[in-house]
């Protein structure tokens, strides 16, 4: 059954913009981080001049991310902001639950690994992406 | 009778086709000329969804109506309805 392609009005033309900008940012944090984390010791060997100059990179493209999401988070309806609202205070929430008891068991050495940051940042990822699919889906 | 969340009947109506199925190509209308998405006027029209007073104006406006003929408080309905017993 075909289905007639409904043109975007104004909203969804311009979110879609804020999303590519947003998705372009967030690529280049992750490319920033990657470069800070891996090139000191692939790269330029332990050069600490390079490597203050990856870090003030990464925090300099960060800052440019959390703007990107900030005017893409006000360009948004009101629906659309209750949502993320909802995602962010799951993800927030399970983020301060689950991250204090994980680095109280790294500490008493009760999980045989280290608590690095990367595991809860793949926790508040997937609270964020399901708790966003969830809000989203509600209200259709 | 409203929705449950103060839509009344008279929104609904005007997002229906003329088969009778819900109007989606009124609602994109809509949600266009109230620079919203789709999504959030369907939410509207379906009740899930209370907007805040300019987005409800909005709603309004396109078919020339006040916001208290689209909006109820349905809160004040049923204690007017307590109350009348």
């Amino acid at each position: 059954m075909n289905q007639v392609k409904r043109p975007e009005n104004g909203y969804q033309s311009r979110i879609r913009a804020n999303v590519i900008r947003l998705f372009r940012w967030n690529g280049a944090w992750g490319a920033a981080t990657a470069l800070m984390a891996f090139g000191p010791k692939l790269l330029w060997n332990r050069t600490l001049v390079f490597t203050l100059l990856a870090v003030g990179l990464d925090v300099a493209v960060g800052v440019g991310m959390i703007l990107a999401n900030k005017n893409y988070l006000a360009e948004l309806d009101e629906l659309q902001r209750k949502v993320q609202l909802n995602s962010m205070g799951i993800t927030l929430g399970v983020a301060v639950v689950a991250g204090v008891p994980f680095s109280v068991m790294d500490a008493y050495h009760v999980i045989p690994f280290h608590a690095d940051i990367a595991y809860l940042l793949i926790l508040m990822s997937l609270t964020f992406a399901v708790s966003n699919l969830y809000g989203t889906r509600r209200y259709r | 009778m409203f929705g449950p969340t103060g839509v009344g009947k008279k929104l609904r109506g005007m997002f229906c086709g003329s088969e009778g199925e819900p109007g989606r190509v009124l609602g994109s209308s809509l949600a266009g000329a109230v620079d919203v998405s789709r999504q959030t006027i369907y939410a509207i029209e379906v009740g899930k969804f209370d907007p805040i007073l300019p987005l409800a104006f909005g709603t309004g406006r396109p078919f020339a109506l006040r916001i208290e003929e689209i909006f109820h408080d349905e809160d004040l309905v049923k204690s007017t309805a307590i109350l009348n017993q």
